[in-house]
């Protein structure tokens, strides 16, 4: 297919629609093309193609009309008139474009260019697809092979046909498996997007099913056998005691696929019916609380009938590995999750070779760094070791990020915990591998460094120093050092030295002469010049590198930030705040460093923009720390400075007691007292279902426990925790830490929610006192023990001072606990409750908070006795 | 976990739900108020609970639901079993989903408007489930989904 008839380019001036709001909001902004670099042969070789391209998509999308030149209305006679046609041809013209995108690529155009041509396709693509009528898209639809279009609303629709984007990508056999699910409702009897089966068929013209190669004549009696038999193992997999259901998912499942592949002649419409009414009876089974347990089973049967591959089945998840199994899966959702699984194979096997890559340098956690001695040798000899250095520091970025993409899958998927360990390799400590390294780097020649600097693309590693070059090195690896920051700090001392240099020197010089320094400047303008380089170190809300970006280009303007988001709909509402989310690229550490709460509250964090979007009850904005990382501000409308004591000193007692916490600190942002907080990245939600919790997990969520009791917050629910790259767990809101205090208990039932609210604490003592953890999982008073050790060490004069404004401040609002701590202290000192005064509630307050640090382990040791029945719990009181 | 509560909790395809008020079909013109949210979970990348797994749909304004609907991103597999527990755990009453919506944590609950050519509450929330599908940038979610 084709025009046949190319025109010069220079006759069809492209002119682009302009794109919607959602995909203005969806797309990256298209770029003026870069005029840093020379256009090579090969470049506009392929940006003639583009522009081929699109102008020949203009005039098909013209039915053959120049749009651009109304006087010549030059018809195009190869040009389809037929919708489908036309379609056909378009989308041509855009995959010819695309492919020239891609030569441009290859021939090494400017990132910035290509991506301005994909935003001209994509809007030009969009403009042609936004003339169709609802049937037209539906007919493109059908004739592209989408079944049952009539299922699917235009929007995905029309995203479904765009040629732009490819046909396997995830997103489109996502919508397709939309309408598969939604046909199977139909077809169980429902009504769906406002229809029946019978409209649907009406609409398509299909009658029922036909029978296809590989299924078996079945009677109306076999038929509603196998169904009866597939709901009786549905209902007893749902009526009995999860431990004693093994076989019934399995039962049910194969019931399923023998029925399945059965046609009735005699009635096909009422076998279709019973077979997709089995189908919406197991997928409700799938995604259960009980279901991975019983998938396991499934999936070994299935891989000893061949119908699974057993490595296959490894790299997935029990419910992507049961929709294998199950015949009723579509194509689409099958070939889906089957490259899912090639792909995270092929993941393993990059990490393995990188693990053995980092190997010849690190064998392992607080090992030193053997990289071998740079200089001394020939010339090539010298520029090996550099290159070596080079991609051992690359290597162990990309080990690390490795390592994070691999733990996204791994937990949930059917490897051993064995064999997850040994995939794994050691975890990447970037703290540790960075203070070996450097100890490496010391000795080492520093222009050998600057050498292996500048292979990694440090700009003019030269001038930069010693500690500037090892920064820069180990930013490739390390999360905890930004090196666009430590590129911009190198520029500044380059520039100041140099500055100081010149300025002495001319002084020596000319000792009363106003004339320009060797650096063509006079020292009054250097230091404005070199001021205007220190002020662009402070990252702007773009979060890229502030070196490069002068300060008027940064988007954090307060006017740009202050703008409310326009009402619209969800898609263009969640759109916007997921750009803003992007955007700020913040350090990707699994915790952020706790530093000292002065320090913070020394920031400039600006005015941020409004968060709303995230949820919650309080009021939330996103800042940019002067780090470049991304923090959240959280303001409470009642007792704000009281409740945010409270959040930040809890967060401060969780970090001393060595248990995870998200470091938060009371900060005043825009006038408001409040919570700020780092994000915290590459980290993901943590099931509620205690089946899929790991042993370091329910460990994890015993040592929180001991450090929630410490600050009485009992809203631990699985909700508020996240597990982090490394597969730890992290708490991330202590908003309610301390209100119960003073008449909250230790006790497995206690809940001052009354049961709406389950600490996931609870939850895994409960499972574990009813068979509901992971086989081999188990409750170990022991984790507990590190932590009460650490909360014992601190000096009660030091618990005092941490939770001092906690205590007065909550004291003088009145807050939740002050009713508990007033009557605690009119009964030690002998007073009447009105004659307490808010300090003697404060102290009451800590007095309290002394007695139950100090009561840990008793507390904790009862606990586990008497609660849990866990005799091994009363060994916690011996412990030293 | 009560088992009673399985047959609530569905893989891909849309449930309906228990609620606190009186059970009911959603007929045409809603008699009082539809409500709907994205069901949403923790996004690795974003550090914020702003990956769509799912459509909520109620029917009753601000009291008790009368009828409750969700409907699932097709594709999502365990990244979604947190929601489809939370809702097989407990009757949706207005006071649960008030808490939901106000919760800071790894679940999200974000409003939607309702599509007004929907002609009942399922309609409504699948209509909703189809914008987060026809947005390229919001069905990427956690998990590499």
């Amino acid at each position: 297919m084709g025009t046949n008839s190319k025109a010069p380019k220079q006759n069809y001036v492209t002119a682009p629609a302009a794109p919607t709001e959602a995909e203005t909001a969806a797309e990256p902004a298209a770029e003026e093309p870069s005029e840093a670099a020379p256009v090579t042969a090969e470049q506009q070789a392929a940006m003639d193609s583009f522009a081929d391209a699109v102008a020949f998509a203009e005039i098909i999308a013209a039915n053959g009309y120049l749009k651009d030149d109304d006087s010549l209305q030059m018809p195009i006679p190869e040009v389809a008139e037929d919708t489908w046609e036309n379609y056909q041809q378009f989308a041509e013209q855009v995959h010819l474009a695309l492919a020239a995108v891609e030569e441009m690529k290859a021939a090494g155009a400017p990132a910035a260019d290509i991506e301005a041509k994909l935003a001209e396709l994509k809007a030009q693509s969009l403009a042609y697809l936004d003339k169709l009528d609802a049937s037209e898209m539906r007919m493109i639809a059908d004739n592209l092979g989408f079944e049952h279009s009539a299922l699917i609303s235009e929007k995905p629709l029309r995203f479904w046909i765009n040629p732009v984007y490819p046909t396997a990508i995830e997103q489109k056999a996502k919508i397709q498996m939309c309408a598969f699910n939604r046909y199977a409702l139909l077809q169980s009897g429902e009504t769906v997007m406002g229809m029946t089966l019978a409209d649907l068929h009406a609409i398509e013209g299909t009658p029922g099913p036909d029978a296809q190669p590989g299924m078996w004549a079945a009677s109306p009696a076999q038929v509603e056998q196998l169904a009866q038999e597939a709901a009786d193992s549905v209902a007893a997999f749902k009526s009995l005691n999860p431990l004693a259901v093994q076989g019934h998912f399995t039962a049910a499942l194969a019931a399923e696929q023998k029925l399945a592949s059965a046609y009735c002649p005699e009635d096909p419409a009422a076998a279709q019916a019973l077979q997709n009414k089995v189908k919406v009876q197991i997928d409700q089974i799938v995604g259960g609380a009980n279901f991975k347990a019983h998938a396991t089973e499934a999936i070994a049967a299935a891989i000893a009938e061949g119908k699974l591959g057993a490595e296959e089945a490894k790299h997935l998840t029990a419910a992507e590995a049961v929709a294998l199994i199950r015949p009723q899966t579509p194509f689409a959702e099958a070939e889906l999750i089957k490259a899912r699984a090639q792909e995270r194979q092929q993941q393993l096997a990059v990490l393995k070779t990188a693990q053995e890559l980092h190997a010849k340098g690190s064998t392992g956690i607080g090992a030193p760094v053997q990289l071998g001695a740079l200089g001394g040798g020939s010339a090539e000899e010298n520029a090996a070791a550099q290159a070596h250095v080079a991609a051992w520091v690359t290597n162990a970025g990309e080990l690390k990020d490795l390592q994070k993409n691999a733990l996204t899958w791994i937990g949930q998927s059917q490897h051993s915990p064995q064999e997850r360990t040994a995939a794994l390799g050691p975890t990447l400590e970037t703290y540790d591998l960075a203070k070996a390294f450097k100890d490496w780097a010391k000795p080492q020649p520093l222009p050998e460094l600057r050498a292996v600097a500048e292979k990694l693309g440090m700009p003019n590693p030269g001038t930069a120093s010693r500690a500037h070059v090892q920064d820069y090195l180990v930013a490739h690896f390390s999360e905890y050092v930004d090196k666009d920051a430590v590129v911009a700090k190198a520029a500044d001392a380059a520039q100041k030295k140099a500055l100081a240099k010149s300025t002495k020197s001319a002084a020596a010089a000319t000792p009363t002469s106003n004339a320009p320094t060797a650096a063509g400047a006079t020292p009054a303008t250097a230091l404005a010049a070199a001021a205007a380089s220190a002020a662009v170190l402070v990252p702007n809300g773009a979060g890229v590198s502030g070196a490069s970006v002068p300060p008027s280009a940064a988007p954090s303007s307060p006017a740009a930030a202050a703008a409310p988001p326009a009402r619209k709909s969800y898609r263009d509402k969640h759109a916007s705040m997921i750009a803003a989310l992007k955007l700020a690229q913040a350090t990707h550490a699994d915790i952020p460093k706790r530093v000292e709460a002065s320090e913070v509250q020394g920031w400039a964090f600006g005015p941020g923009k409004s968060a709303h979007h995230l949820g919650g009850s309080h009021p939330k904005s996103l800042h940019q720390a002067p780090d470049g990382s991304t923090w959240m501000f959280k303001h409470y409308d009642v007792d704000s400075t009281a409740r945010a004591q409270a959040e930040a000193a809890a967060s401060h007692a969780f970090h001393l007691g060595g248990v995870p916490a998200v470091p938060v600190y009371v900060n005043k942002v825009n006038g408001k007292t409040g919570c700020i907080q780092p994000m915290l990245k590459n980290a993901s939600h943590l099931s509620s279902d205690p089946k899929s919790w790991t042993q370091p997990e329910v460990d994890s969520m015993v040592r929180y426990h001991v450090a929630a009791w410490l600050v009485g917050d009992h809203d631990g629910k699985p909700e508020n925790f996240l597990r982090t790259a490394s597969g730890g767990l992290v708490p991330i809101d202590q908003g309610q830490a301390f209100k119960f205090f003073g008449r909250d208990k230790l006790s497995l039932g206690y809940s001052p929610s009354n049961g709406a609210i389950v600490p996931v604490h609870q939850r895994a003592y409960n499972a574990f006192l009813n068979g509901g953890l992971a086989e081999g999982v188990t409750v170990k008073p022991a984790a507990a023990h590190p932590v009460i050790k650490q909360f014992e060490s601190i000096p009660d004069s030091q618990w005092r001072a941490l939770l001092h404004r906690t205590a007065h401040d909550g004291a003088k609002a009145g807050v939740t606990w002050s009713g508990a701590m007033r009557r605690r202290a009119a009964k030690s000192l002998g007073k009447a409750e009105k004659d307490v005064t808010t300090s003697e509630v404060a102290e009451a307050f800590l007095d309290h908070a002394c007695e139950r640090k100090n009561g840990l382990r008793a507390a904790f040791a009862g606990f586990f006795t008497k609660d849990l029945k866990i005799a091994a719990g009363a060994a916690l009181k011996h412990g030293g | 976990m009560n088992d009673q509560n399985l047959p609530r909790v569905s893989a891909p395809h849309p449930t309906p739900l228990p609620a606190a008020g009186s059970p009911g079909a959603a007929d045409n013109a809603p008699a009082t108020p539809w409500r709907v949210w994205a069901m949403t979970v923790w996004h690795p990348q974003l550090a914020a609970a702003v990956a769509p797994v799912g459509v909520l749909a109620v029917e009753g304004g601000a009291s008790d639901p009368e009828v409750v609907y969700a409907t699932w991103v097709p594709g999502v597999y365990e990244e979604a079993d947190s929601w489809r527990i939370r809702l097989a755990e407990a009757p949706v009453s207005a006071a649960v989903l008030d808490q939901w919506a106000q919760d800071d944590s790894t679940l999200g609950l974000l409003p939607a408007d309702v599509p007004p050519q929907a002609v009942d509450l399922a309609h409504a929330a699948e209509l909703v489930l189809d914008e987060i599908l026809a947005g390229d940038l919001l069905a990427t979610g956690a998990g590499g989904v």
